[in-house]
């Protein structure tokens, strides 16, 4: 059957040409993105001599050494690790629906193959086969696309600074073969799914002239369908409960498993979708409108395969994007609402990155000033009940901080800390299961372990730190801001106070900005950094689903001829069957955007009312414009692709067309 | 192989290729039956014709006779096989060894030669092909000419004369031909029809062939009339006038 597949793919090669397409990038993308991660790991972690370190004992009497000083990669790996099941999210679909259509328009071939003799399992080696001959050179293609882009892929990735520190690419052999062992894989599942359907076609198949794939969806694609439609509701319902940093996970991949639900059961539900949708095409005089119409409610697998790509990758970024959007001016809201000082100090420009405890003292006697907060961060290791953590705390002036701040206190009292006393954070407080009136045992690195009291468990949002140690405690950095309460505003507002502290404290050593104005240039530098996240996350995938849609309209445009030559002969002009293309990839990008908006609404309001019971305000954020975009991006091609195809079938001798043996 | 073909030659020369015991066909969702308890055998070395207007049942006759089809009711005998107790397995064997078919289109596999598609039945087989006896059958229908073309570049009438050569390779007991002479011209449809001929003549093979034109249902040894679903009648010595005459009966 081998030398059969070799003969198939061929022969058909745009059917195939999709696929192949599609599986080269998929590999490409995730090599990047496996080298990239293996370049985080390849940074030379500091071995413990001669760094600070501090011992800490855990509740179960095991004791544990912790060392600071190495670069926290966490971020990157995440947003890396990211991006690599991004791509192999969305391979996998591309490469099922081009597999899948790729059958369905062969299913004359595969009866004629049962008619003569061929076996079920034979036809299944046959496509798997077929899919292998097409996997292997994309997969090493997509390899040495990956070498060549690697180098590249890294100088931008250090050029966002999303990494502390620079990376550089290590070798390539472990990233390649993976990306390449899991592209081969995601090529045999897809074809497998393929096959099996392929094996079903009846031998009497081969003997009608109906190119239609009207038929249903196979049992395994509607189970998968139904199990991701139960898991993703299962955890969308579930966000709300779990917490704003639980809710995370649960609402992307709850809405990620109704993406996926969405696509698998779409041969069963898009057809009436589409000609519900477009029911009021019917009722203009637009005959390729109606046209369009009825090839897109007659072809179902062509159909879902045309939707697919469109409607996992808007799903994809609008989930991400919306909830990384939503996340963050969640915070820098509730930031700003919780936040009473009037003023941000911070260090002049050339003045070093934190403030100088001279300065400080000058701040608290400066005319007009009622209370200063300063936390100064450090970084510390926690000993739990049965286990020792890296953990971020500030010292600072805990009654100053209620002042500048509006926090509410959980549990305990505020009163100033005094030495063998902390305060914690309601987050902290809930993660690790610590309450007033507890001790917790926390060391500083390079110190001793110690002991201290909770006396308050606070919650205000991101201005208290997980812990805060009292003023008594040594070793921790300067801070890098302070936030003033004025006693009263002057009348030139606070504007005019800032001046007037900033002259007091020496301009050439402070700025000193109104809190509104700080949070809104906060805010920006928060989404650019947001924004360049997105791009390592989305950039790369939407350009591959850009590209399948391209692809998968080719594949389907590729047996289309006598059905368009058909036409020509009826008297369709060519106009007209121009129009239809058009109108097609308006209907199918028209359905898929407003498919993927119902995974996303439903993940967005079940990460809302997650973000709810944490937040006072929560400000829900859709990047509309990216999400534009792209749909408009999806349609340029999918329109594009289409008119090009048409025109080219518009070329061939109509009457050699509906009379060709295909 | 082996197997099969001695237990064809094993079967009385008396005994039907294939014979169809009140077979009933009725497809989900369609309306109406459409074969009525139809009993009718085709004896073996010689050339069955089905004839009947449209819509008479007779493609469905056919793919109940060749397995492709199970019937609702009624026992389809092939040889000492009842095709109704096949599996799936049993029936791409039976389909692989002892039935060939020959269509009026869509009968070879578009990415191969015609070489390769007289081939395929005995790569399905698990048999390496063997060169002289695939060209002595393209021979035979006079095509080992055109060996190296692909249907695409065959003729309507050379694509189902590579059909025939296929069932000349794979020695069926029995080759189901669906109006094979249907989109022919008329010189075509004769060589195709004398190429049937020698299937049964020479090769010593059953052929039963669904037709609607009486030229080609002359040549045959019997002709079985169906009209609605019921056969109506069997003709053991068929001329075109008779059958012209039949037909003419049937349009008033």
């Amino acid at each position: 059957m081998w030398r059969l597949s070799l003969r198939s793919v061929r022969h058909h090669a745009p059917l195939f040409a999709g696929t192949f397409v599609a599986l080269t990038l998929g590999v490409t993308l995730i090599a990047v993105s496996a080298a990239a991660l293996a370049a985080t790991w390849s940074v030379p972690t500091p071995s413990g001599a001669g760094l600070p370190s501090v011992t800490l004992t855990d509740g179960e009497g095991t004791r544990h050494t912790l060392v600071t000083g190495a670069p926290d990669l966490g971020g990157i790996q995440t947003v890396l690790v990211m991006a690599g099941v991004v791509a192999a999210f969305v391979t996998v679909f591309v490469i099922a629906g081009t597999c899948a259509l790729g059958v369905a328009l062969r299913r004359q071939d595969m009866g004629l193959l049962r008619l003569i003799g061929a076996g079920g399992p034979q036809v299944r080696r046959m496509v798997v086969g077929e899919c292998l001959a097409v996997a292997v050179p994309a997969a090493a293609l997509g390899c040495l696309l990956a070498a060549a882009a690697t180098p590249w892929a890294v100088d931008a990735l250090n050029g966002t600074g999303l990494a502390p520190v620079d990376l550089h690419p290590g070798p390539l052999g472990g990233p390649l073969l993976f990306a390449a062992g899991g592209g081969l894989a995601i090529a045999v599942l897809g074809a497998l799914a393929a096959s099996r359907r392929a094996s079903r076609v009846r031998p009497t198949e081969a003997l009608r002239e109906a190119a239609l794939d009207s038929a249903g969806i196979t049992g395994g694609r509607a189970a998968l369908g139904v199990l991701m439609l139960l898991a993703g509701t299962a955890m969308v319902a579930l966000a709300p409960g779990a917490g704003a940093e639980g809710a995370v996970p649960l609402a992307l991949f709850g809405s990620l498993a109704l993406t996926l639900a969405a696509s698998a059961l779409g041969p069963l539900y898009l057809p009436r979708l589409a000609r519900l949708v477009a029911a009021p095409l019917k009722r203009t005089r637009t005959v390729s409108g109606r046209l369009a119409l009825e090839a897109v409610g007659s072809a179902r697998l062509r159909t879902a395969s045309l939707v697919g790509p469109v409607l996992s990758i808007v799903a994809v970024v609008g989930v991400f994007t919306s909830v990384m959007a939503t996340t963050g001016s969640t915070v820098e809201a509730d930031d700003r609402a919780r936040t009473t000082g009037q003023l941000v100090v911070e260090p002049a420009s050339g003045a070093g990155d934190t403030l100088d405890a001279g300065v400080l003292a000058r701040l608290r006697q400066a005319p007009g000033v009622r209370a200063v907060s300063a936390p100064a961060p450090v970084d510390l290791a926690v000993a739990g009940p049965y286990s020792a953590w890296q953990d971020e705390g500030a010292v600072a002036d805990l009654p100053a901080l209620t002042r500048t701040h509006r926090v509410d206190v959980v549990e305990g009292t505020v009163r100033a800390l005094g030495p063998g006393t902390v305060a914690v954070s309601k987050e902290f407080a809930d993660w690790y299961g610590y309450h007033a009136g507890g001790r917790l045992t926390y060391g500083l690195y390079g110190g001793r372990p110690a002991s201290a009291r909770i006396v308050a468990v606070l919650d205000g949002g991101s201005a208290v730190p997980h812990v805060v140690l009292p003023p008594s405690v040594t070793g921790a950095a300067a801070p890098e801001r302070a936030t003033v309460l004025l006693g009263a505003v002057p009348d030139g507002g606070t504007a005019a106070a800032a001046r007037e502290l900033a002259r007091y404290l020496g301009t050439d050593r402070v700025t000193v900005t109104p809190t509104g104005d700080w949070f809104a240039h906060h805010a920006s530098s928060q989404d650019r950094l947001n924004r360049l996240v997105l791009l390592v996350l989305a950039g790369p995938a939407s350009a591959y689903a850009l590209i399948a849609v391209a692809s998968t309209s080719v594949m389907s445009y590729s047996r289309r001829g006598r059905e368009v030559a058909g036409m020509r002969l009826v008297g369709v002009s060519r106009e007209q069957v121009r129009r239809m293309a058009l109108w097609e990839a308006g209907i199918t990008t028209a359905l898929a955007a407003a498919l993927a908006a119902v995974p996303v609404a439903v993940g967005l309001v079940a990460y809302r009312s997650a973000l709810a019971a944490t937040y006072g305000t929560v400000a829900v954020s859709v990047p509309w414009g990216v999400l534009a975009g792209l749909v408009a991006a999806c349609l340029a091609v999918a329109g594009g692709t289409g008119l090009i195809a048409a025109q080219r079938l518009l070329a061939q001798r109509e009457v050699a067309a509906v009379t060709a043996r295909q | 192989m082996s197997l099969l073909s001695a237990a064809t030659t094993a079967t009385a020369q008396d005994v039907p290729a294939t014979r169809l015991v009140s077979v009933s066909k009725t497809y989900p969702g369609a309306a109406g039956t459409v074969l009525h308890g139809v009993s009718v055998h085709f004896p073996q070395r010689a050339l069955t014709a089905v004839m009947g207007p449209s819509g008479s049942g007779k493609t469905t006759l056919l793919h109940c006779a060749a397995g492709l089809d199970r019937p609702t009711e009624g026992q389809v005998l092939l040889g000492d096989t009842d095709l109704a107790t096949c599996d799936e397995r049993q029936l791409t064997l039976i389909r692989r060894g002892r039935v060939g078919f020959v269509f009026q289109q869509f009968n070879l596999l578009p990415m191969l030669t015609a070489y390769e598609n007289v081939a395929l039945p005995l790569r399905l087989d698990g048999r390496r092909p063997d060169r002289a006896r695939i060209l002595e059958a393209l021979r035979q229908v006079g095509l080992e000419k055109q060996a190296g073309r692909r249907p695409a570049q065959l003729s309507g009438g050379q694509q189902q004369r590579v059909a025939i050569a296929r069932t000349l390779v794979a020695e069926p007991g029995i080759v189901y031909a669906d109006e094979p002479t249907g989109s022919l011209d008329r010189a075509t449809g004769r060589q195709v029809m004398g190429l049937l001929r020698d299937l049964v003549d020479r090769a010593g093979r059953t052929v039963v062939m669904v037709t609607h034109d009486p030229a080609a249902a002359a040549r045959a040894d019997r002709v079985v009339y169906l009209v609605d679903g019921h056969v109506v009648g069997t003709d053991p010595a068929p001329t075109v006038e008779r059958i012209n005459a039949r037909l003419t009966a049937w349009e008033n």
